[in-house]
């Protein structure tokens, strides 16, 4: 087969291909290798020193608990709206898919104050919180509603994707065959969305573990109760605690490093399960 | 190993409309199916066939009307709800099962013994010749495998009536051909009530007892293969059943005349007004008498523009010299007789008529 010559092609091939690896290495690789450098300047025994402290460990259980949650409710929402959005007649569906798109274009700091003007204890619903004494602001549940907020549109996102590209030949199928409702969900939809939820529940998972801007607002960053690990390394830096910082970002690094992974791993997965509809 | 003969249900649909938006796919149909039939609803895309198909097997609601399935009303939109198996054009097997798994899902649907599914499924898969594939995915078998997975599925669960939507459609020419046989035998063997929707005129005539014809989302002819082939109610019918030519002529007594031509139709006179109304007649290419010399008043003058010797019938195309062009079919034998060549001056000669009036035609193919 002749192929045709395109740009990047012949004399330019090589001086592309060295730019985007040099652009490589400042943008990502070097950045990456750094946070080890400075993770061990003081030594090993002083890394597990810094990820010991009672402040660390808190932190990583609440930004656990952020993830859990996250994941939890986004996996069920996620498939629900979709489902909702792609397989009914409800009224709403086009709002529904519209806020999916509100965690994306607002920034998370709008949406920790958003929150904040809705739950504080100024705010609309404050008072009434109060009398029946729930601490949603300043508070685990204020991290996770800010966590749970960011993540929205990822599972959601997905399998909308998914569905509209499957149609619902198989589950009319199903019906036919005298599946009911509840048969023809849980033996043939959630068997072919099941790749677009792990996918969804792994992008979800990346972001709830880094989100800073809302859940710094929500959470008052209160330090060994309320500090998520990504405020907690903030912290750290800008009170020049560099080895605490790094120590406690190396982990973060390398859980983005395995989402990348798993990420790429679920594409290839999921293409291959794609191909088997057609 | 003896096919099971299935209880056998009939069809009555009455005044059936349904709209999806601004576009009418369905206007006022009244159908009705013998039990143990095999129908086609044959049209062109957009009729309203697979609307209709969709809505009997309570895929689809209907805006007004009513569908009866065995006497029993049914009310739209409840699929499963009544014994119908389906098959899809596209088969929509389900990807994640096994063949065997596939079609044993009705059966595990309503929860029959294990034992039970397992000699069903068997059964079946030696019936359809799935022999060896029960370990299989539908993405491991051939278009015709799949296709007869679809089918096996669908009777798994012995339904009264099947359904099946465009079902050769997505095949090639040679494998559609000998299911198309095949289709006909498991009907003659199962006796199941069996609808299916075709585009292809073909297909319907070779395979259905009955040919429901639509057009615009109306039904415009239901009949036997040689009723709505060889009695056409209306133009629609005539032209989207087989290759026609069409003249313009005017009435004159208990003919028409075109050109220099004079044509007679039985039923004329029950068609078309009286004598000077305008009027069309399609003559089949058949129907068209080729003669090197002319012979006969009624006859005219054209020039062979095309000749192709392929297939059972020689296709030939002439210019008459009005400018209007002509298909003529010819057996191989009258076609050596009289060696015709390109651009030969001959004399055609309508053996026979169908003639309609006037009147604007209103379809799309």
């Amino acid at each position: 087969m002749a192929r045709r010559s395109r740009p990047g092609e012949g004399a330019a091939r090589p001086v592309v291909i060295g730019v985007a690896v040099a652009w490589l290495a400042v943008a990502l690789a070097l950045p990456f290798a750094s946070v080890f450098v400075a993770a061990f300047a003081d030594g090993v025994p002083a890394f597990f020193a810094a990820l010991s402290t009672p402040e660390v460990r808190h932190a990583a259980l609440l930004t656990c608990l952020a993830v859990l949650s996250a994941l939890g409710f986004n996996v069920v929402f996620g498939v629900v709206a979709a489902y909702a959005v792609e397989r009914t007649r409800l009224p709403g569906r086009g709002v529904i898919l519209t806020l999916l798109d509100l965690p994306i274009a607002v920034s998370p700091v709008v949406a920790g104050l958003m929150f904040l003007l809705l739950y504080g204890r100024q705010g609309w619903f404050g008072p009434l919180l109060e009398t029946m004494d729930v601490r949603i602001v300043f508070a685990l549940p204020g991290i996770m509603l800010a966590t749970i907020f960011v993540t929205l549109p990822f599972v959601a996102k997905e399998v909308v994707a998914l569905l509209r590209e499957i149609g619902p030949a198989e589950e009319e199928a199903a019906r036919t065959l005298g599946a009911s409702k509840a048969q023809t969900f849980l033996h043939i939809v959630l068997p072919n969305i099941r790749w677009a939820v792990f996918y969804g529940s792994i992008l979800t998972a990346a972001r709830a573990l880094g989100e800073f801007g809302a859940v710094s607002v929500l959470s008052g960053n209160l330090i060994g109760k309320t500090q998520t690990m990504p405020l907690y390394i903030e912290q750290a830096y800008v009170n020049y605690q560099t080895t605490a910082a790094f120590a406690a970002a190396l982990p973060l690094t390398l859980l983005a490093v395995l989402t990348i992974v798993a990420q790429k791993a679920l594409a290839r997965l999921g293409r291959r399960n794609g191909k088997e509809s057609r | 190993m003896t096919p099971r003969h299935h209880t056998q249900a009939g069809i009555r649909v009455r005044a059936v409309s349904r709209s999806f938006g601004g576009f009418q796919a369905l206007r006022d149909v009244d159908l009705d199916v013998r039990s143990g039939e095999l129908i086609a609803l044959l049209g062109p895309s957009g009729s309203g066939k697979t609307t209709l198909l969709r809505i009997i097997a309570g895929l689809e609601s209907h805006d007004t009307g009513s569908v009866e399935i065995a006497g029993r009303e049914t009310t739209g939109a409840d699929a499963g709800a009544h014994g119908i198996g389906f098959v899809f054009q596209h088969y929509a097997l389900f990807k994640h099962m096994t063949v065997a798994d596939n079609i044993g899902f009705a059966l595990r649907m309503r929860k029959a013994k294990k034992t039970l599914i397992a000699t069903r499924v068997a059964e079946l898969m030696a019936l359809f010749r799935l022999d060896g594939l029960a370990a299989r995915y539908p993405d491991e078998l051939s278009g015709g495998q799949r296709q007869r997975v679809a089918l096996a599925r669908a009777l798994a669960s012995e339904p009264e009536l099947l359904l099946l939507d465009e079902p050769f459609g997505a095949l090639d020419a040679r494998v559609r051909q000998e299911l198309r046989r095949w289709l006909r035998r498991l009907h003659d063997d199962l006796g199941v009530t069996t609808v299916f929707v075709t585009h292809d005129q073909e297909e319907a005539l070779e395979v259905a007892d009955r040919i429901v014809v639509m057009n615009a989302g109306r039904i415009e002819q239901v009949g036997t293969p040689e009723e709505v082939f060889g009695n056409p109610a209306n133009e629609f019918v005539m032209t989207f059943l087989g290759n026609v030519n069409v003249f313009h002529g005017r009435v004159e007594e208990d003919r028409i005349c075109v050109g220099g031509l004079a044509l007679t139709d039985p039923q004329l006179a029950t068609r078309v007004g009286g004598p000077g109304s305008v009027a069309k007649a399609y003559v089949r290419p058949y129907d068209i008498e080729v003669e090197p010399q002319r012979s006969s008043e009624s006859a005219v003058a054209a020039t062979v523009a095309f000749i192709n010797p392929v297939g059972s019938n020689v296709k030939v195309e002439l210019v008459t010299a009005d400018g209007e062009s002509v298909l003529v079919e010819l057996d191989r034998e009258r076609h050596r007789g009289l060696g015709l060549v390109r651009d030969q001056r001959v004399y055609l000669r309508p053996r026979a008529a169908t003639v309609f009036p006037n009147e604007g035609l209103d379809y799309s193919i």
